[in-house]
């Protein structure tokens, strides 16, 4: 009885961590996707020129 | 609300409907609503896309929308409220910090390049472009470029179709 509570507590724990991991994994990729362009447009204008070669789409939009 | 549309039907019409095209996708979140002060809106929009082709760019000085107006025969805010008899005070609670007296940002647009396009250092030329932007209210806009919800969907389709025809 004791060994089987504590291995769901085990179980339960892991995959809390599991689940917050994924949140935080994917939080950053997140955060990885959005580049800021406050400094310069330079970030926008080497991704754009990187892509020579092949077809480009732009879009501009408000976030809210 | 009406941008998230646009870039929805980026999503819908271009990654979702064109797996296999050899495109870039370069989508640019700037700051014209109230709502789209600091990073949090842009983060959860950015959200909408998931997919290797697409770059992801926070423009909260609106480097990038005042780039590209001319090429749209963007109206300044300014214009636009004076044009249709509004004082600046009264639209100033709805759109971001100094847009309303900023010069013209181009929003709600979409631009396709072809493979030589280069931005060493003017910017580049659209070989087509489109726009969720009213002509009725953008005056200046070019009316023909003006498409709308499953219309720009469905336009947005025929330009990928063009480019890649063997989509399958």
């Amino acid at each position: 009885m004791i060994f089987q509570f504590a291995k769901t507590i085990g179980i339960v724990g892991v995959s809390a961590i599991w689940m917050l991991a994924g949140c935080a994994s994917a939080s950053r990729q997140n955060d990885q996707q959005l580049v800021s362009l406050d400094q310069s447009l330079d970030p926008l204008r080497d991704r754009f020129d990187t892509g020579f070669g092949r077809r480009r789409f732009v879009g501009i939009f408000a976030p809210s | 609300m009406n941008c998230i549309r646009g870039a929805r039907a980026v999503q819908e019409s271009i990654i979702e409907g064109f797996p296999e095209a050899d495109i870039d996708v370069l989508i640019v979140w700037t700051h014209i609503l109230k709502g789209d002060a600091g990073d949090a809106a842009a983060r959860k929009s950015s959200r909408i896309f998931d997919d290797p082709r697409v770059s992801q760019f926070h423009d909260g000085r609106r480097r990038v929308a005042r780039a590209f107006a001319g090429y749209v025969n963007m109206p300044s805010m300014s214009k636009m409220i004076d044009e249709v008899g509004l004082k600046p005070g009264q639209v100033n609670s709805v759109f971001s910090p100094g847009f309303v007296k900023d010069d013209a940002a181009a929003f709600d647009l979409l631009m396709f390049f072809e493979a030589d396009a280069r931005w060493a250092d003017d910017i580049p030329e659209p070989s087509t472009w489109m726009t969720q932007l009213d002509p009725d209210m953008f005056i200046g806009i070019d009316r023909h470029r003006f498409h709308w919800g499953p219309a720009l969907v469905a336009e947005l389709r025929r330009e990928m179709t063009k480019r890649f025809p063997n989509n399958p």
